[in-house]
């Protein structure tokens, strides 16, 4: 094979890889969302007057504020929780059930499991036990550019939730925004 | 590349006055001088800062005002950058254009890396972001060694050490996984033998090395800092006996040991606020460190200890004074010793100097 032959595949093999890299990202992302079971989950305000400001809001959930949130004892910073959550009467609303260090075997019907990480541990005390603040990867919503404006007048006094798509092994994405119930900005999967 | 031309050019006339070099041996390498124009300087580091540049306008393209376009149009732009980017490089290094096609490979990773982030925003990922400084650094590695690329492999190194870095703070303890990436590409280095990349290693390593200091222990290690740093130097000293055939390593390590003893040295005396006795003792160590390495640059001929050397005692008195301003030591006492004590070491090393020179003499007699 001659010299430049083979620089022409070294380049189709570096941008084809990257590539594959790339598509591998999006394959995953997509088929979560589009096979993914859709629960909603109402945000926790933080403040609720210009939180689509920014370029992207930081949204809260019941089930990430954390501390309250009791872990293995030996869970370190950055280490994957299983945590099990049910419906809570009201509406869009969930409780933490458990956190487990492995996807638990069984869960009740109702119930839904999201994969997160331990992002603050509080070690276990003779008193307490070992908690944490746990991180889903669904905390952060980019807004559209030109958008902000228009979903903040949307939200105002409003229940802001959103719509999360979760994977057999708990991974979670965020579907869609959801105001007083009116889902909003949703965009085709491609 | 540069300075290396205007030295000989410099000493060629010298040595031609001298007679030992002949009119015809001097125009030989003046020839053989010119012809060496591999590098085009100036030209190509403004080509890869324009691919810096070019990167950064497509990261800014992050938050940017393009989400009137349909999500599938702009993974297409993504990819087609992508591949123009690496195929534009292998079409400017046919054209014998090299530093040009090293710059638009740097292009090529640099899009690559936007397209994590431009993806994660389009998806809302938003998962663990050193995830995606791993998948970027990998992307340089491969591209790097691939297409044998020196800038390239600079930026995985750069990637390496943001990823440790992240992962690091956000445990805030010591994060060991960070050396098998440094490794990687340090071995990389090697391969292409590229001395700036080996300096890069040193650097990261050398860092890596002083942050043990400030996580190890909770915060109180940098007795072993010292200890480490006094390691490497020993086995600069070591190394140079037992491959003698490698003299542009030794100095070099050696160099990076010291950087790494003095930084430890200095948290022992201004971050650990010791007692006034081990204080006065560490600061003599310093002292003794910095004017050894300047001391060994002069007697060696390496530019890099003399510096260090420079720094870092004028960094250690600046230091001291800071510290004792109005304090515990009367300054202005405290800098007449200081300046005595320096005084003295002059003229000691003027002394050895000039018994240094007529040693070298000797031995340049020797056959």
């Amino acid at each position: 094979m001659s010299a430049p032959t083979r620089s022409w595949i070294a380049i189709a093999a570096v941008a084809g890889i990257q590539t594959l890299a790339l598509a591998y990202m999006l394959v995953n992302r997509i088929s979560l969302l589009a096979s993914g079971r859709e629960i909603v989950a109402e945000v926790v305000p933080v403040d609720p007057r210009d939180i689509f400001r920014g370029e992207y809001v930081i949204l809260n959930y019941t089930f990430t504020r954390g501390s309250e949130i009791v872990v293995p004892e030996d869970t370190n910073i950055g280490d994957a929780l299983y945590v099990t959550l049910k419906p809570a009467g009201e509406p869009n609303k969930w409780d933490v059930v458990s956190a487990d260090a492995a996807y638990p075997k069984e869960t009740a019907p109702g119930n839904v499991v999201l994969r997160g990480y331990a992002n603050y541990v509080t070690a276990k005390t003779d008193t307490s036990p070992a908690r944490a603040t746990i991180r889903y990867g669904i905390e952060s919503y980019f807004v559209p550019e030109g958008k902000g404006k228009e979903l903040e007048d949307l939200v105002r006094d409003k229940k802001i939730a959103t719509v999360i798509a979760v994977g057999r092994n708990g991974e979670a994405a965020i579907k869609a925004l959801e105001i007083d119930g009116k889902r909003i900005v949703e965009e085709p999967l491609l | 590349m540069w300075n290396y031309r205007t030295r000989v050019e410099r000493d060629l006339v010298r040595w031609r006055e001298q007679g030992w070099v002949t009119p015809v041996g001097e125009s030989a390498i003046r020839q053989d001088l010119a012809k060496d124009k591999r590098t085009l300087g100036l030209a190509n580091s403004l080509s890869t800062l324009s691919a810096v540049l070019i990167g950064f306008a497509v990261m800014s393209f992050v938050g940017a005002n393009w989400d009137a376009i349909p999500r599938i149009v702009r993974l297409g732009m993504l990819l087609g950058a992508l591949w123009a980017s690496y195929g534009f490089a292998e079409v400017l290094a046919r054209r014998g254009m090299t530093g040009f096609a090293h710059s638009a490979i740097l292009l090529g990773v640099s899009v690559f890396g936007a397209s994590i982030m431009l993806i994660s925003q389009m998806y809302h990922i938003d998962g663990n972001p050193p995830d995606g400084v791993l998948a970027w650094f990998a992307g340089a590695l491969l591209a790097g060694v691939a297409l044998k690329s020196n800038p390239a492999l600079a930026l995985a190194m750069v990637l390496a050490v943001v990823w440790g870095c992240m992962n690091g703070f956000e445990r805030n303890e010591v994060y060991w996984p960070f050396l098998i990436p440094w490794a990687l590409v340090s071995a990389a280095y090697y391969w292409r033998r590229w001395r700036p990349g080996l300096h890069l290693s040193g650097v990261a390593l050398t860092a890596f090395v002083v942050s043990l200091g400030y996580f190890v222990n909770h915060g109180h290690a940098h007795g072993l800092v010292v200890a480490l740093g006094l390691g490497v130097v020993a086995a600069s000293f070591v190394g140079r006996h037992l491959r003698p055939d490698l003299p542009g390593l030794w100095p070099g390590v050696a160099n990076y040991g010291l950087v790494i003893t003095f930084a430890g040295l200095f948290a022992l005396q201004f971050i650990e606020s010791p007692e006034l006795d081990v204080f006065i003792l560490l600061a003599v160590l310093a002292l003794a460190i910095t004017l050894g390495a300047i001391y060994w640059g002069l007697q060696h001929h390496n530019r890099g200890a003399l510096w260090l050397g420079y720094i870092g005692f004028s960094f250690e008195i600046l230091a001291i004074y800071a510290k004792t301003i109005g304090s515990i030591l009367n300054t202005s006492l405290f800098f007449l010793v200081a300046g005595l004590i320096v005084s003295g070491l002059a003229a000691l090393a003027h002394r050895l100097h000039k018994r240094g020179d007529t040693s070298e003499t000797k031995i340049g007699t020797t056959p």
